[in-house]
């Protein structure tokens, strides 16, 4: 069914907060879900839908914003068949619930999207991706299949994976797929990432609703927007952002004070003072085109009054612990570098900043996938926002104080 | 009449860190154009290259003892 008005988006305006892995909010069933958004999508056109994607910009939503009409039209052109779409919930980034509220709370959006991507493609399998440790997205997912156990198409399944930071990563994801570990490898062949092995095509699932959506109203009724997980000391606040809102708006519509800066999309993203954030509008190409990345949507927000290098130290730390220890310069680099950050954040001696840049320097781009790329980002964005901090350390004092922020 | 200096392809190093485990043969093969960092990994060089570098290069991709190393000629990619 062709929707010819623009639909309320895929959360709307509410705030959705994930405690515990549980996203507080109501669930669309299978029922509430066409009365909303209007009966089954019809299955588009191929050349359609490139169009429509095309027109409303979209952008792949697990961080790397790929454009999704250039990755679906590479896939269409690579003339293999036996495809599997894999539909990726499998966060990985404590601070991100994004994903979580979509699984838990708009399964179905999900699923459309899935099923579309895989018709466009003739794929044979729809896997849905999603982590162990999180069993109210699984749940969810369970019981959205079994609700439309009568739709054509091949029927989802769920694959789940051990949580970690690389199991959404989409190298680890389509090894894992192809019958190898959940761990990434090197790609030679841009556009070919699943070479060696059957085909395989990974979107988010955020991604996927989004196509959904365009599916039914096409992008002259697409709303761009963007879920975004507002994270604040222990709170994760998932919320719906219209690209025209800025930072500032969407930090006091949730309730969270202005804070200091925030990490800008995630751990692998930068941090930015929030006198230079406040003003942007949360809009991924506006973004992009100013050299900045909304990432997977995390705004990690540092409190006024808190070490920034207090803040940055156990995040890279905790990037460091998630190496998949394949290659070497991550997996000797980032436990190095983690150690230089903690000693920054402390009492640094004369030549720890040099010793962190250089080996910032080392890492950058030597992995088989981005996370050491992303650490490296992280880190020199917060040598950059927080020089100040840096400097505060080096003649032994901290904006914090003693106490510990 | 065959050259008896046929020119090097042109092209990029590239690596599979997945499977180097830093045995460091490439830059004994290649010196000058492979180095290694701190850990004894290839730091390869950033740009396309040819001529002596690409023969060298070449030389590197067929002595790694994990076959972790490719050259892109230019073109082939």
């Amino acid at each position: 069914m062709r929707v010819t008005t623009t639909l309320e988006g895929l959360l709307g305006g509410a705030i959705f907060p994930v405690r515990d892995g549980e996203a507080c909010g109501h669930r669309h069933g299978h029922a509430e879900h066409e009365h909303a958004f209007g009966g089954p999508p019809e299955m588009p056109d191929p050349r359609w839908l490139d169009r429509q994607v095309r027109m409303a910009g979209l952008t792949g939503r697990g961080g790397a914003h790929f454009p999704v009409g250039t990755k679906m039209a590479a896939s269409r052109a690579a003339s293999v068949n036996g495809w599997t779409l894999v539909a990726n919930g499998a966060e990985g980034e404590p601070a991100s619930g994004k994903d979580a509220a979509l699984l838990q709370l708009r399964p179905h959006l999900i699923l459309d999207g899935a099923l579309i991507a895989a018709a466009m493609i003739g794929a044979r399998r729809v896997v849905i991706w999603l982590a162990e440790q999180a069993p109210q997205s699984v749940r969810s997912m369970q019981l959205a299949i079994a609700e439309r156990a009568s739709s054509p198409g091949p029927r989802p399944e769920i694959v789940t994976t051990a949580e970690r930071y690389l199991s959404g990563e989409s190298s680890a994801i389509i090894r894992a797929v192809q019958g190898g570990p959940a761990l990434p490898r090197t790609t030679f062949e841009p556009g070919r990432s699943w070479a060696g092995g059957p085909p395989v095509l990974v979107h988010n699932v955020e991604t996927l609703a989004r196509l959904g959506m365009l599916a039914r109203t096409g992008a002259e009724f697409h709303k761009p927007s963007s879920l975004v997980t507002v994270t604040d000391r222990d709170r994760r606040l998932v919320v719906e952002v219209p690209g025209r809102e800025r930072f500032g708006e969407v930090f006091s519509r949730v309730g969270v004070p202005a804070p200091q800066a925030v990490l800008l999309g995630g751990y692998g993203g930068e941090w930015v003072a929030w006198e230079e954030l406040a003003g942007l509008r949360v809009d991924p190409q506006a973004l992009r085109a100013s050299g900045r990345s909304l990432g997977a949507g995390v705004l990690l927000a540092l409190p006024r009054g808190h070490c920034g290098l207090r803040a940055t130290a156990p995040i890279a730390a905790w990037l460091a612990g998630e190496s998949a220890g394949q290659c070497g310069p991550c997996r000797f680099g980032l436990p190095a570098i983690a150690d230089l950050t903690t000693r920054l954040a402390g009492r640094p001696r004369r030549r720890d900043l040099g010793r962190l840049r250089e080996l910032l320097g080392l890492v950058d781009g030597r992995g088989a996938c981005r996370l050491p790329d992303g650490a490296v980002r992280m880190l020199r964005s917060a040598l950059r926002t927080f020089a100040a901090e840096v400097e505060l350390h080096r003649r032994g004092q901290c904006t914090a104080g003693d106490g510990r922020r | 009449m065959v050259n008896p200096n046929p020119p090097g392809r042109q092209g990029t190093l590239r690596i599979d860190p997945v499977a180097c485990d830093g045995i460091g043969m490439c830059a004994h093969l290649a010196p000058g154009l492979v180095g290694l960092d701190r850990w004894g990994f290839p730091v390869l060089p950033r740009d396309g290259i040819d001529g002596d570098d690409a023969r060298a290069a070449v030389r590197a991709v067929r002595g790694c003892p994990r076959k972790a190393l490719r050259f892109i000629g230019v073109g082939t990619a």
